[in-house]
């Protein structure tokens, strides 16, 4: 790479390392295995960064983090890996919504983060996506190739198992 | 509205994803019906609550590694030698290397500094252009007579940085040309200078009081773009720019 390039390239990812690692955490849990990832995910986004002339460079360098975070997930579970079915968790996802049952504001940020390590991996990354990246359901939709009817039942869904999660916690106290 | 579209929507109207007769439609009905309304305040709660988690920072030590790996080289030191040298020489060389490096990079970030500083000043007085136009026909010779080079001129206004006009400088002890663009509300000052008059060429990134520069070479021009646009829109300035000369050239 030519050295104009690799300026430019180091403006790039000292501007987006942290929002791309928040993303490899969050997929992988562990501060280790996301700290691997995240240099292989930038090695990775500078070989092709002679080659890519898009718009959005955040939504770029992300999708290059979430495959390498996959790729390692995949690697590292010897278990087969279960696919996603949306429609499973459609059944989970569906109960009646009972005014009476608050969830509380003040969720302890602990709680609420377990939940979130618990959710499905698409699930969670469809959340870190919209609510700590701030992406719209075309970006999301670009990251995690699927139709923007699909970003918004994970999200949908996602949010539903968390308040579900909460609201248990909450009857047991 | 039924309850049925409603809840359809809801997911979309907490993400700000429907227009405006569609989200005003929704809560018209979220008013009225109970069971909507607590439900749209129970995700809301919860969207809240995930927004608010604190995210997770790069550790030091990886970011350090990180931004070291792919700092720009300076140029001339490319191995001259295969894996069969002993590691003796490449040690040694190594030394030198660094000996050579360490202080030009010290000079370096001052020649940055005045340059960040002056791109700061212009904001402050509001004196950015002693010319003012976006063609380059117009910029190129008023540069005559007030810059011991041509600079080069080049409107990227189709690449979302409009030239607004330039003003001649003399920084570091040498004739500079400021170039002024634009990107939305931030101002880019594109600093060029003749490279024959300086043995090293400077490249490397640097911020400086929140402002982002990046200085590169261009032919036989030193550059250096300034801006508080965001590190990637910097970057992206100057690839575009560099690509537009290259495709230049070719023609």
């Amino acid at each position: 790479m030519k050295n104009e390039e690799r300026a430019a390239f180091s403006v790039f990812i000292a501007g987006h390392l942290d929002a791309a690692y928040n993303l490899a955490r969050w997929l992988v849990t562990d501060q280790d295995d996301a700290s691997d990832i995240l240099q292989d995910a930038c090695l990775r986004a500078f070989n092709g960064f002679a080659g890519y002339r898009g718009e959005n460079g955040r939504a770029w360098l992300l999708t290059i983090v979430r495959n390498t975070a996959y790729n390692f997930i995949r690697d590292r579970s010897s278990t087969t890996v279960i696919p996603l079915d949306d429609n499973l968790l459609a059944e989970i996802g569906s109960h009646d919504d009972n005014p009476e049952r608050r969830i509380i504001r003040e969720a302890d940020a602990n709680e609420l983060r377990v939940a979130i390590e618990q959710l499905p991996e698409e699930y969670r990354e469809a959340i870190v996506l919209r609510e700590m990246e701030e992406m719209s359901y075309k970006e999301i939709s670009a990251i995690q190739r699927v139709p923007i009817g699909t970003v918004m039942s994970r999200l949908s869904r996602a949010r539903t198992l968390l308040r579900d999660r909460l609201r248990t916690k909450e009857e047991i106290v | 509205m039924t309850c049925n579209e409603s809840n359809m929507l809801l997911q979309a109207y907490l993400d700000n994803e429907l227009d405006t007769t569609t989200a005003l439609a929704f809560l018209e009905h979220a008013a009225t019906c109970a069971a909507c309304k607590a439900r749209l305040e129970d995700y809301y709660a919860i969207k809240q609550a995930v927004a608010q988690t604190p995210q997770y920072r790069t550790p030091d030590s990886v970011r350090s590694q990180i931004l070291t790996q792919f700092r720009p080289k300076k140029k001339v030191w490319r191995m001259p030698f295969r894996w069969g040298v002993p590691l003796a020489t490449g040690l040694a060389f190594g030394v030198v290397v660094t000996m050579m490096i360490l202080p030009r990079t010290s000079t370096d970030r001052n020649a940055t500094d005045d340059i960040v500083w002056d791109h700061i000043h212009a904001l402050k007085s509001g004196h950015l252009i002693d010319v003012a136009s976006s063609d380059k026909h117009t910029v190129k010779p008023w540069f005559a007579g007030k810059a011991d080079f041509s600079p080069l001129v080049i409107d990227l206004a189709s690449d979302g940085f409009p030239l607004l006009g330039a003003r001649a400088e003399y920084l570091a002890g040498h004739d500079a040309a400021a170039l002024m663009y634009t990107n939305g509300k931030h101002f880019l000052s594109l600093y060029e200078w003749s490279a024959s008059g300086d043995k090293s060429a400077k490249e490397g990134v640097a911020t400086i009081r929140g402002y982002h520069s990046s200085s590169f070479t261009a032919g036989t021009m030193q550059c250096c773009v300034v801006s508080d646009a965001s590190p990637e829109e910097v970057s992206r300035f100057q690839r575009t720019l560099l690509a537009t000369i290259a495709g230049r050239r070719d023609e």
